[in-house]
């Protein structure tokens, strides 16, 4: 999941990235994924030329079982290196990343037994290395794995000054790594309910919307102005012939879409992965009808998929008295259901079941939406 | 939950005193070992160590804590240089939590310093001790290292950034902080334009705040500052919102109230804080500045007018303290 987010962060961040800097959003998106940073710095580089020198020169001076360590040593730091250059998928790197970290600390662990000489300095690289790019806990697990077998075999392969030295020094060594480790995960503790919008649509994360919606409901209360919701889904139809990259392309462009099309008041949310809740203060249902379908209308003609052109449906409902925010969201959810079940490209707007059939002509304002369309 | 900086300062103790205990250990166990130079270089380097710990633990003002662990940091790579001509093999185990303690310890660039120093200081040192593939091992191992160290330090640098970015709210009273303030204003203003209904905006100061501070313990300021918060956020009403600058200005957004309805409400807080009793300090005073924008002779962008409206706000506030303090006075144009 985190791996697919920082994916599209990365997409999102060059679509949004030409636009100027607006500070009513906050700006979390990165440009860079974690990996690249590291892979991009000077240090992993020499290290890696550095590695291939050392494997050549053992080889030259007929040392062959470090060569080979060396060599093994060269090819996954600079396999590291080319896939991040290239365009592939983030997953497939970051696991590759992992395979080869686990490698590595094979390939020092065996090291070790052979030539300790060489390879106890490697030794000190893997914890750093299997905290960078495993989750936390699998991560624990591995480098305590990998100290167990690491400190036995120093203690029985090295030389005895030397084996001192190194097991206490890796010790505190491991205690450092520890606890920057902490620092890492109480960072990312604490900005997880910061994060106000979502990276890639610059919507608000669904966490907020209870309690940003019933703030606005009260209000509206107060101030007697009207208040919808509109309820904006991509239609099945489309959906179903788009491949997973072109889907987030496609919610992407949607969010920019709301983003710039929007009030400055208004607020969105993703609140299902291809709905989009909307939130228009001081705007009458009706008001909402001409508002989502002049959207509805932008999309059908501005995002395209490949070929496809992209509709949405929309469902509206306005605030009646003695509404909470979750009977609003229902209704405009309940409204879109419906508008999606019949049909697609339209809009409706929530009535009750007995008045249902009467409006819902009226309501869906879809003939002059085609016009404007054609 | 710790502040900040304490807690930085906490760990920044804590892995001096687990590198002082290591190094002592190392010092007894070399002792056996009979590496004599050895145990002198540990002890001495484990008694800074603990010295620097303690004095980040219990030392009054911590301000000269990134000096010492720098000046630290580099007596300890002096005495491992000295050292490493003699026992090469056994002194490159003790570069690495250095190099990772610099970068838990001093800022990104001091620690950087320090490991590229030792980069390039101990590459020829082994190579002219223990000849050139132990160089080579040395070097490329220290590469990773510094590669992934630096990532790591990094990465925690730019989180911290967005953590000030992203929060919206005075850590001490937990009302809106003044960026946030900005952001709301800009928002207000545009509804305002659409709703055809005026904004107020309230600055409000307690009065000599300044004597007050000098007068009472930080403690007892912190706690008066809580207090005033949660007055003000229960004095108003659903939809405004109160703001605070992390300083001593406080400021209210009332969306939908003219002028009129502004004066009334400022009133209504200036006597309620002057009516109410206060802990320690006994009675405060306030004097509230107060704006307002009416829609439609709009001048400009919603920013400009977020930090005009703010202006004004202030220079009404400086205008009730110039006419004696404990009053409300209304910005005209």
């Amino acid at each position: 999941m985190t791996l697919k987010a920082t994916r599209l962060e990365h997409h999102a961040s060059m679509i949004f990235n030409n636009e100027k800097s607006d500070s009513v959003l906050p700006q979390t998106s990165s440009s860079q994924t974690d990996q690249q940073i590291l892979t991009q710095t000077r240090p992993y580089f020499f290290a890696c030329a550095l590695s291939g020198v050392l494997a050549v020169y053992c080889l030259l001076t007929l040392d062959l079982i470090p060569a080979v360590l060396f060599a093994i040593l060269c090819f996954l730091l600079s396999i590291n290196l080319l896939n991040t250059r290239s365009n592939k998928k983030t997953e497939d790197v970051v696991s590759w990343f992992q395979y080869s970290s686990i490698a590595l600390g094979l390939v020092t662990l065996i090291g070790l037994s052979l030539q300790p000489d060489y390879a106890s300095t490697l030794l000190y690289v893997i914890p750093l290395l299997i905290f960078f790019f495993y989750d936390f806990r699998p991560a624990l697990y591995l480098v305590i794995g990998f100290t167990f077998l690491g400190t036995l075999e120093l203690y029985l392969f090295a030389n005895i000054f030397e084996s001192a030295q190194a097991i206490l020094s890796y010790f505190l060594y491991l205690s450092m790594t520890c606890s920057l480790v902490y620092l890492r995960e109480l960072r990312r503790k604490q900005l997880k309910p910061l994060r106000r919008t979502d990276n890639l649509t610059k919507a608000a994360t669904r966490e907020h919307l209870d309690h940003d919606l019933a703030k606005e409901i009260q209000r509206s209360e107060r101030e007697g102005s009207e208040l919808s919701l509109v309820a904006m889904g991509v239609d099945q139809n489309c959906l179903s012939k788009l491949s997973s990259k072109e889907k987030d392309a496609v919610i992407i462009h949607l969010g920019k879409l709301l983003h710039n099309n929007l009030r400055l008041f208004d607020s969105y949310y993703l609140w299902e992965p291809y709905e989009f809740l909307i939130v228009l203060p001081h705007t009458s249902s009706s008001q909402a009808v001409k508002i989502a379908n002049a959207l509805r209308v932008k999309i059908r003609k501005e995002i395209l998929a490949g070929q496809e052109q992209i509709t949405v449906s929309a469902g509206i409902s306005g605030l009646n008295i003695g509404d909470d925010s979750q009977s609003i969201i229902e209704r405009a959810s309940q409204a879109l259901k419906e508008t999606m079940s019949q049909s697609h490209n339209r809009t409706k707007v929530y009535r009750d079941s007995q008045q249902n059939s009467d409006h819902s002509e009226d309501a869906n304002g879809n003939p002059e939406g085609e016009q404007h369309a054609s | 939950m710790l502040a900040e900086n304490q807690l930085q300062t906490r760990l920044v103790s804590l892995l001096f005193l687990l590198s002082a205990l290591t190094l002592a250990a190392l010092g007894i166990q070399n002792f056996r070992y009979g590496l004599y130079d050895l145990v002198y270089a540990a002890w001495f380097i484990a008694s800074l160590f603990l010295g620097v710990s303690i004095y980040a633990r219990f030392g009054p003002e911590t301000k000269y804590l990134k000096q010492a662990s720098l000046s630290i940091c580099f007596i300890t790579l002096l005495c491992i240089f000295l050292l490493s001509f003699e026992h090469p093999q056994e002194m490159r185990h003790w570069l690495f939590p250095l190099g990772l303690l610099a970068y838990i310890a001093l800022s990104y660039s001091f620690a950087n310093l320090i490991n590229l120093s030792i980069f390039f200081v101990f590459t020829p040192t082994f190579l002219i001790t223990s000849g050139l593939s132990s160089a080579l091992v040395f070097a490329s191992t220290y590469l990773i290292f510094m590669g992934l160290a630096s990532t790591y330090a990094q990465l925690h640098q730019k989180r911290s950034r967005s953590l000030v970015e992203l929060e919206i709210h005075d850590p001490l009273t937990r009302a809106y902080n003044l960026r946030h303030l900005e952001d709301t204003l800009k928002k207000e203003v545009c509804r305002a334009d659409r709703t055809g209904k005026a904004l107020s905006l309230i600055a409000l100061e307690i009065d000599y705040f300044p004597h007050l501070q000098n007068m009472h313990s930080p403690p007892t300021i912190h706690a008066l500052l809580v207090r005033f918060a949660e007055t003000l956020k229960a004095m108003i009403r659903a939809g405004d919102s109160d703001y605070f600058d992390g300083k001593q200005t406080a400021y209210l957004l009332l969306p939908c109230t003219p002028s009129e309805g502004v004066l009334v409400i400022a009133e209504r807080i200036r006597r309620t804080i002057e009516e109410s009793h206060w802990p320690d300090v006994d009675s405060i005073n306030v004097s509230l500045g107060c704006t307002s924008y009416a829609p439609g002779k709009r001048t400009g962008s919603e920013e400009g007018l977020a930090n005009k409206l703010i202006g004004e706000a202030h220079i009404a506030l400086v205008e009730a303290q110039k006419n004696g303090h404990n009053r409300v006075c209304f910005h005209h144009a």
